[in-house]
């Protein structure tokens, strides 16, 4: 048990140095936003990560976002919620918007959690999505 | 205090327990402290890489709910065998919130009484092979749910 517990220390102290960075960072091509978001996402950054892509897709003269999801390990309801809430409101906001880089360990267990996954807008690459972003509805 | 089980079952108690850790939960990191040493827990434990996001993402949504209804609770993750030898994972969660009034209610997809889509439950229910709840108002919430490799 001793040396599990130092092993399970390790590993947390191992995830803190790595300095990773729990938040969104992104670049425009063609007029689209690229979001990468990173890491675990809790409901305080769910909430960031909302306010951010709303905000830059108000401030730049945008055709739409993809949101790059590759560095996330787990989505879990909550964080798919969010994430459902942007493309709605982008889209109200007259936004197109695309999700990319779902790994397959998360797009099996969102099928099992039952997740509404019908009307997503998904994207193998950002060309896709770029080329996407002109013919969607 | 109220109680339901999946497939009416209840969790077996000769499960052997092989390693046990605990995370308290008081604010959002401890939530992704949770989630990341889970999916280290499962994988030395041998589930692959689907069982192993699977099992981080059932945590991730205990998580997401303490800490949203309760403000406060502790998760625990242990890896147990059964008496085949058969190695699992068993999730405790638990917290003394202000409990679920109605548990098959709470079991249901799409009822929440917060900001999500109120999938988390049922949700984990689905993924686990075993799952226990019991609550009741003013009595907090405990959860435990199991997975095999």
């Amino acid at each position: 048990m001793e040396a599990d517990s130092f092993r399970l220390l390790n590993g947390v102290k191992a995830m803190m140095d790595s300095g990773e960075e729990y938040s969104v960072s992104g670049s425009v091509t063609n007029r689209c936003y690229i979001a990468c978001i990173n890491g675990e996402l809790s409901s305080a950054q769910m909430g960031q990560l909302y306010d951010e892509i709303v905000r830059m897709a108000e401030k730049r003269e945008l055709r739409g976002v993809i949101m790059d999801l590759n560095g996330l390990a787990v989505l879990d309801s909550a964080a798919f919620c969010v994430l459902r809430k942007i493309s709605g409101a982008l889209a109200l906001m007259g936004l197109k918007s695309a999700w990319m880089g779902i790994k397959p360990a998360i797009a099996s267990s969102l099928v099992d959690f039952g997740a509404d996954v019908d009307d997503l807008c998904i994207c193998q690459n950002i060309e896709d999505g770029v080329r996407l972003m002109s013919f969607q509805k | 205090m109220a109680k339901y089980c999946k497939n009416n079952r209840v969790l077996e108690a000769s499960a052997k327990l092989l390693e046990s850790s605990t995370f308290e939960l008081n604010e959002e990191n401890d939530q992704a402290t949770a989630v990341f040493m889970t999916r280290e827990i499962a994988k030395n434990a041998g589930f692959n890489l689907a069982d192993e996001v699977m099992v981080a993402t059932a945590v991730s949504e205990l998580a997401t709910n303490i800490l949203r209804y309760a403000s406060c609770g502790r998760i625990r993750v242990i890896v147990i065998q059964n008496a085949d030898g058969r190695t699992g994972i068993e999730i405790g969660a638990e917290d003394k919130g202000k409990g679920i009034r109605d548990l098959k209610l709470a079991m249901q997809d799409n009822y929440s009484t917060g900001e999500s889509l109120g999938l988390g439950l049922p949700s984990v229910e689905r993924i686990m092979d075993e799952f226990e709840i019991e609550s009741d108002i003013g009595q907090g919430t405990r959860i435990r749910a199991r997975r095999w490799l």
